[in-house]
């Protein structure tokens, strides 16, 4: 089972367009139940200071949002 | 067929000087990198193919830094990274989950050969690893029209572009080189491990080029940062540029391999 971080809606918030380390993003997705996750690489790679935060932050089961077909044009 | 050559000779050192500025950027210092980055930009220019991509994507070096670099040019069309991705000697893997990269590169900023509308364009995705699912998207985007690359789409295609879409996909064999390209309108193909090559199912209509860029890794659905079918196939190289020629690729496709070998990462 793939595990993510869940994130409240002001800590996605927080969390957009801002950098973990100094060349990557992170980038919180909804899963299947519309709540905000990021990934385990994120929280492990943090080394950002200012979001030292996400280490703490609950780790869920990662429940993904069915895929549309595919659009033939 | 290309093959590795020995160092020395003009057109090697043309090949090292271009590939020595990327190796200060990205902080190449390893000597079998080095020799295998240098290979492979002459082997591309010696077949022709250099001069046909507009970005390259070598995921050499293990970092963040080191695989954003478009060793095409340095200073545009670099890799910006997002979400969960592992970063090692072997490529740059995506999560399956959050992960892309924006390639900062869309169709319209290029100056495509044009079919009537359509810009005539390949894209190439090296997986080091098999995706899962098989859905998942190697890169591409949505604006108007799917422009993708994946082993197995939902629909059981393989890749789009302007106007087409490829089937069947590969179910199994994941790893290696994967190209689409699309020489004219009428004849786009897709190519896998270079004897595996598939002709469209159908390809018609005339669509303007994307207006927003392409992800590697991921997908880009119209700029909403969701639907992105992020994959787990680690990559090991990629490229997007002018269109090839089913020679060509099978001509890539051995490059593609000797560069894999080179760095003893053969999937």
């Amino acid at each position: 089972m793939t595990k993510v971080r869940l994130l409240t809606v002001p800590q996605k918030n927080e969390l957009v367009g801002q950098l973990f380390d100094t060349d990557s993003y992170f980038n919180p997705v909804q899963d299947i139940n519309n709540d905000w996750i990021i990934s385990n690489e994120e929280t492990e790679q943090c080394v950002n200071p200012d979001f030292a935060w996400v280490a703490a932050l609950p780790e869920i089961e990662y429940l993904p949002k069915p895929n549309p077909p595919f659009l033939p044009k | 067929m290309p093959k590795l050559l020995p160092v020395g000779g003009f057109g090697f050192v043309k090949a090292s000087n271009i590939a020595k500025t990327f190796f200060e950027v990205a902080g190449i210092v390893d000597a079998t990198q080095r020799l295998a980055i240098e290979q492979l930009i002459y082997n591309l220019c010696n077949f022709g193919l250099w001069d046909k991509i507009i970005a390259l994507y070598p995921m050499v070096g293990g970092t963040t830094l080191a695989h954003s670099f478009n060793l095409k040019n340095l200073v545009k069309h670099n890799l910006t990274f997002f979400g969960g991705w592992t970063h090692s000697e072997t490529g740059a893997k995506p999560n399956g989950i959050n992960a892309y990269a924006d390639t900062n590169l869309k169709a319209n900023d290029v100056a495509f050969i044009l079919d009537g509308s359509i810009a005539l364009k390949h894209f190439s995705y090296y997986a080091g690893t098999t995706a899962t699912p098989l859905t998942s998207v190697f890169l591409g985007c949505f604006d108007v029209a799917n422009e993708f690359l994946t082993p197995s789409s939902s629909s059981g295609t393989s890749g789009g572009m302007v106007g087409g879409q490829l089937s069947p996909g590969f179910l199994n064999n994941l790893t290696g080189a994967h190209l689409i390209s699309q020489p004219s309108v009428e004849t786009p193909f897709f190519a896998k491990n270079k004897e595996q090559i598939k002709n469209p199912v159908s390809a018609s209509g005339a669509i303007s080029p994307s207006t927003i860029n392409y992800f590697l890794g991921a997908y880009n659905f119209q700029n909403l940062g969701t639907n992105l079918q992020s994959t787990t196939a680690e990559c090991r190289f990629s490229s997007f540029g002018l269109a090839m020629s089913v020679n060509d690729a099978e001509i890539y496709f051995k490059i593609l391999d000797d560069f894999q070998a080179a760095l003893n990462r053969l999937p």
